[in-house]
């Protein structure tokens, strides 16, 4: 018996197993291609440059009209550092994706949390 | 169990019509009571508002697939007592001082913040700069299908439960407990 070789590369690992099948078919269905594996090395005038995330080949991809960059969320302090050091506030606490940016379920957990403590 | 259905996600009301009319006599909703485990009570008594709905994430699903926790703890996007229930109820407490508390942000962690803050006890005033509670949740709204994602999770439950200020409040609301 041929042992199954792994199809399917995964991508979006935060989104649930359950839900990633729906937005992966609303992709392919509106015809977008999924390149994963791949690392933006550099956007020249006419194409785009790649390197393989295993081995150091590179790729160049011509033709596009637009680049859109996607990066993952990031924590928000600095209003809370502000207040901790300002020092006006006795009690000041920061919770979600402020804090550190997770799922909804740790956002809504923190966030009870804080409300037990305030 | 011939006359069993399982309803639509969040449709506890047509689930109760379903029964009412006499069309069978047990509907299962399991997400929704993972959501709310009083969401039948609820129901029953009209109190649809107060019900906090599954929004159809499937993270109770994933996590007892695939758990990130170990050991596996039972987790609700949207109610964070699953599976600490006791412990909850042994900590909750009124506030020692009732305050006002000012929470800064209307996702989903300042939205639950402002909800068991006011539960405690204390006056509460939620600031969001955007026009709609939600946070993040409501760019995945936007997904094809999601729109369960919207505000419904957070926004009524919150409202009546904290002052909520945001950048379509006009004039300011007035605070409440």
């Amino acid at each position: 018996m041929k042992a199954l070789q792994p199809e399917a590369v995964i991508i979006a690992t935060e989104i649930a197993r359950y839900s990633i099948g729906m937005v992966l078919k609303c992709m392919e269905c509106c015809g977008v291609k999924a390149h994963p594996n791949l690392i933006l090395r550099r956007i020249a005038p006419d194409a785009r440059e790649f390197v393989s995330s295993w081995v150091e080949q590179t790729y160049r991809m011509e033709g596009f009209d637009s680049v859109v960059l996607m990066y993952g969320t990031v924590q928000q302090p600095q209003l809370y550092d502000a207040l901790k050091s300002d020092g006006s506030v006795p009690q000041v606490f920061i919770a979600g994706g402020a804090w550190v940016p997770r799922r909804l379920a740790e956002a809504t957990r923190h966030g009870a949390a804080v409300g037990m403590m305030a | 169990m011939d006359n069993c259905r399982e309803s639509l996600l969040g449709g506890e009301s047509i689930g109760l019509a379903i029964v009412k009319g006499g069309f069978c006599d047990l509907v299962g909703m399991v997400r929704a009571g993972i959501a709310d485990p009083d969401f039948a009570n609820k129901a029953r008594d009209g109190r649809l508002g107060e019900i906090r709905r599954c929004i159809g994430c499937t993270r109770c699903i994933d996590e007892a697939s695939e758990p990130a926790y170990i050991p596996y703890t039972p987790t609700c996007s949207i109610n964070p007592t699953i599976g600490n229930e006791l412990q909850w109820e042994a900590d909750f407490r009124a506030a020692d001082k009732p305050g006002h508390v000012v929470v800064v942000g209307g996702g989903a962690a300042g939205c639950e913040a402002a909800r068991i803050a006011a539960l405690r006890g204390h006056k509460v005033t939620l600031l969001e700069q955007g026009k709609r509670l939600g946070g993040q949740l409501l760019l995945a709204a936007k997904a094809p299908g999601r729109d369960s994602f919207g505000t419904r999770c957070t926004s009524r439950r919150t409202r009546s439960r904290a002052s909520v200020s945001t950048s379509a409040s006009k004039p300011p609301p007035t605070s409440a407990r």
